[in-house]
């Protein structure tokens, strides 16, 4: 077992090294954390300045004891200034002088800020967390421990969304209106979750609603075994990826629908990641890649 | 020592999933037995309560309405009831990118986890009469969510008027959609179920 193991470590997780792959899914992560920290700031004064005006729930109370401390202290200037120092870490780790710290210190203030006010996130601020917790682990070293350690937890972000999709997709599985196929027009009833043109219109359509419910479910089921594949991988990727920016700007869930998108580049190769970095390669006129003029402007 | 920390990882891989692959397995004698070991693991700092509109959606919207109560020439004032949702909702509905949809969340919890209380008093008392009645309306004001609701709109009522109220109420609006067999029909309507809660004292 143990040598099974090892081969396993020496053959697969030493081989390659996914660097631009680590580094654009960490870009995208601390990106979407930092873009939901500031929308949630726009009304801190409502949802951040005393946690007596917190209602607080047991059926949403999922992240505790560690995560307390801004809840227990309840002082409005640590409160705002966890805050900022959150966002200050989230700059930092979008650039390369990220480090184990600032990332510790990011997954941290990130269960803390969650935790003071936890009726108020989506799906995605778990996701977000667990993700910060893995990208904890990764480094840009070039050392033999270093890119086993990355890989290993790469494999570990891959199993964890695969593991997202399996229990969401079990769970409906149970439920009534899903396999019936029309729980997509009840989700698109709630107004939150809607918008009154799309509920008036293609919410009522049998076909939409019919199709995006079983559609939905038989995503969610296969996603875990289909996205090993190599010849599937991109398929599921792309129709995932429209699924999750739908959930994005459409039900307005934006932090979940973006950071579930990000969670996919962990399934790029790094040759697909360094194209994606290096934006500039893709603009091209001509069949010609584009070159900055001394002037500025692109010639 | 590099295979030993190589171990340690694949320990706490195996270790991670396995818990999420019990959890995840339909209810037998195995994850029975496990079941205070992953639901405490599900709670923690990993948490792996993916439900995705699982396993159903939805099938209610909660809104609440408020209005605050003030003192004027020893007689009490009223305000109109309001709707703290609606211009959030509406702005969310415009802009899907704004800090409304935190808005929207925050109020909806708020009176949905008080209508659960609400409801798992009445079951506890199961009332027949106006006596009991009144005291299951007396334990629920003691509750922590029912305080927290007055101070929510304790704090609403200040926003809107600049001063703190003596008196506060709310009513709680569940709002259930049109059957999804009856949607094109144009009689069919939503079920809409209004619940008063009494007047309440604030600190002031």
């Amino acid at each position: 077992m143990l040598t099974k193991i090892d081969k396993v470590f020496q053959e697969k997780l030493n081989h390659n090294h996914f660097l631009d792959t680590i580094e654009l899914f960490q870009k995208g992560l601390f990106l979407v954390a930092f873009l939901e920290i500031v929308l949630r700031c726009q009304n801190i004064e409502v949802l951040y300045s005393d946690y007596n005006l917190i209602l607080q729930n047991s059926e949403v109370e999922f992240l505790r004891g560690l995560f307390s401390t801004l809840a227990s202290l309840n002082n409005k200037l640590i409160t705002y200034s966890s805050l900022v120092l959150y966002g200050l870490t989230l700059v930092i780790n979008f650039t390369k002088y990220r480090n184990f710290l600032t990332k510790l210190l990011s997954w941290y203030l990130c269960g803390s800020i969650n935790y003071f006010n936890s009726s108020i996130g989506d799906g995605g601020s778990g996701v977000m967390l667990i993700l910060m917790f893995y990208s904890i682990f990764l480094s840009n070293g070039q050392k033999e421990w270093q890119r086993v350690l990355n890989n290993t937890v790469l494999f570990l972000i891959k199993t964890q969304v695969c593991f997202i999709y399996l229990n969401a997709g079990l769970l409906k599985v149970t439920g009534e209106l899903w396999t019936k196929g029309v729980a997509t027009y009840y989700t698109l009833q709630v107004d939150q979750f809607s918008h009154p043109f799309i509920q008036e219109t293609i919410a009522k359509n049998a076909v939409f609603v019919t199709l995006s419910s079983l559609g939905t479910l038989a995503f969610q089921l296969t996603f875990p075994l289909m996205v090993w594949n190599k010849k599937t991988r991109n398929l599921f990727i792309f129709i995932g990826s429209l699924i999750h920016l739908q959930i994005a700007f459409v039900m307005g869930l934006t932090t979940f629908g973006l950071i579930m998108s990000v969670s996919y580049i962990v399934f790029y190769d790094n040759t697909k990641s360094q194209e994606i970095l290096k934006v500039k390669n893709h603009l091209k006129w001509n069949g010609q890649p584009l070159k900055m003029s001394p002037l500025g402007s692109y010639s | 020592m590099k295979k030993l920390f190589l171990y340690i990882i694949f320990i706490i891989g195996l270790f991670q999933f396995s818990l999420q692959f019990l959890k995840l397995l339909p209810i037998n004698p195995l994850t029975q037995y496990y079941q205070p070991v992953t639901e405490q693991y599900g709670l923690s700092f990993m948490p792996q309560n993916w439900r995705l509109f699982a396993p159903e959606p939805p099938k209610m919207v909660h809104r609440f309405l408020y209005r605050c109560g003030y003192q004027e020439n020893n007689e009490k004032v009223y305000s109109y009831w309001e709707d703290p949702v609606e211009p959030a909702i509406h702005n969310h509905h415009r802009n899907r990118v704004s800090g409304d949809q935190y808005l929207v969340r925050y109020y909806k919890d708020a009176i949905r986890v008080l209508n659960n209380t609400h409801s798992k008093i009445i079951e506890q008392y199961n009332c027949k009469n106006r006596e009991c009645a009144s005291r299951a309306s007396h334990e629920l004001q003691t509750t922590t969510q029912y305080k927290t609701m007055v101070r929510i709109i304790e704090r609403l009522c200040f926003q809107k008027f600049g001063e703190e109220p003596p008196l506060v109420q709310f009513r709680a609006i569940n709002i259930t959609p049109v059957p999804f067999s009856k949607r094109n029909s144009p009689q069919a309507k939503r079920k809409v179920e209004v619940n008063t809660y009494p007047i309440s004292k604030t600190k002031v």
